[in-house]
């Protein structure tokens, strides 16, 4: 599990928007949601659909996903069937009108905020967000999540180690939850020591988080524009309801 | 709260430790379907993040394990990740809450962090899909019952034992969430301390 792997986009020529610009969308996309009452969902819906579209296609990978479709009809199909008066016959089910509407809305809904987290999470790297949560005073979860981030394949490969060892010893043949605590205070154990030596490194670099240069994050002239234009749009939909 | 470089690297080890467990374990149980699965894996990261407030026993820490930890599943490789992500900062958030309340860590603080946020487990498909998602508290309450009984082997009309048997069981992955980080926090803490001795 790598950075690369852990969020997909990095910086580069080839994005169309900035990483603020990325957050105005995710911004959008769940503020928006929640504030659009009735048919208004399908309207945010369906602008989430043409940002992603626009900016972040690799977003709309997420459509092709059946999870995502079985969460939609988990919220439809109830809805439909229990929400209100029958309306309509369907073989041997009796649809509502109105739970059908309650439902599609609600899966509207989710599919805005799906596109919308699935969006920023392809855009913009883990270490970017460490950059931006820094920039924004945020500056200790900035650097835990770097940390973070860079100890993931580490741990990763010395859990493997670990569970490797005590399986061939025979560690879980036998008292299986003692194996398990076992497994648990090797792995918390190996990682502190790791992190014994990030500290270190750092001490001995004279490392300080206050004078510390925050990661860099990338900002492209149309990120602004958008954010505006975003935060207007949430401002309407906000004084409508 | 002033956390030290070696407070934030710790932090940062102990939300990668909870994350890897989300992001492989917790893929695993899901696709499995095992019955409580969310209450496992809710219980696995108590007792890092806990193990975590034992390392670095200051205000906020847990709460800073659980935002590394859900900003790690926000970037996995999984697909719908916003109910997991709102789990786990709410869970952290909880037994933030209960540990500062309660003072310096100590084994009860523990037990009652962990019995809070696994609470929360149960609580939370009211709040974002009865809530949230408008679907209604109580048609939330009837699939929960319905799921539960199923789970249990019991009949959903026997509703006040459904949830009570829920609740419990609940309960009881939050206590061996809580003792287990207490006594495997202690038992990492004296495997490093001849390290930290010599």
């Amino acid at each position: 599990m790598r950075d690369g792997n852990l969020g997909a986009g990095s910086p580069g020529p080839q994005r169309l928007l900035g990483t603020p610009g990325y957050l105005a969308c995710l911004a959008f996309s769940l503020a928006a949601s929640m504030l659009a009452r009735g048919w208004g969902v399908a309207m945010v819906s369906g602008l989430s659909l043409a940002l992603a579209l626009a900016f972040y296609p690799a977003a709309l990978r997420v459509l092709a996903k059946g999870r995502l479709w079985l969460l939609v009809a988990v919220l439809v199909v109830p809805a439909s069937l229990l929400g209100g008066p029958p309306a309509w016959a369907l073989g041997p089910l009796a649809l509502s009108q109105p739970g059908l509407a309650t439902g599609l809305q609600m899966g509207l809904r989710a599919l805005a905020i799906v596109v919308g987290v699935a969006g920023f999470a392809a855009s913009v790297s883990l270490s970017e967000l460490a950059g931006l949560l820094e920039r924004v005073g945020l500056k200790g979860l900035g650097f835990a999540l770097g940390v973070a981030i860079n100890v993931l394949p580490v741990i990763d490969e010395r859990a493997t180690t670990a569970f490797q060892a005590l399986q061939l010893r025979g560690g879980f043949r036998r008292q299986r939850l003692q194996a398990l605590r076992l497994l648990l205070v090797t792995v918390v154990a190996n990682s502190l020591r790791y992190a014994d030596d990030i500290v270190s490194a750092a001490e001995a670099r004279a490392f300080s988080l206050e004078r510390a240069r925050p990661l860099p994050v990338t900002w492209r002239a149309r990120d602004l524009a958008l954010a505006g234009a975003l935060a207007g749009a949430t401002l309407a939909l906000a004084l409508v309801h | 709260m002033r956390l030290s470089t070696r407070d934030l690297v710790y932090i940062g080890v102990f939300g990668a430790l909870w994350g890897v467990v989300e992001m492989t374990f917790g893929s695993l149980l899901h696709a499995l379907n095992v019955p409580f699965s969310g209450a496992v894996l809710t219980g696995i990261g108590m007792t890092i993040a806990l193990i975590g407030r034992l390392f670095v026993p200051k205000r906020g820490s847990v709460l800073l394990i659980g935002l590394v930890s859900a900003f790690l599943k926000m970037f996995s490789l999984g697909s719908i990740v916003v109910n997991p992500m709102i789990g786990i900062v709410t869970e952290a958030l909880l037994a933030e809450i209960a540990l500062s309340a309660l003072g310096r860590p100590r084994r009860l603080s523990f037990l009652a962090a962990a019995m809070l946020a696994l609470l929360w487990t149960f609580a939370q498909p009211f709040f974002t899909s009865g809530i949230l998602g408008g679907q209604g508290l109580a048609t939330v309450l009837g699939w929960t019952l319905q799921k539960g009984a199923k789970a249990l082997g019991m009949l959903p009309s026997a509703v006040a034992a459904v949830l009570a048997l829920l609740i419990g069981i609940h309960l009881l992955i939050g206590a061996v969430a809580g003792l287990l980080a207490w006594d495997a926090g202690r038992a990492v803490r004296a495997r490093l301390q001849p390290a930290e001795k010599a």
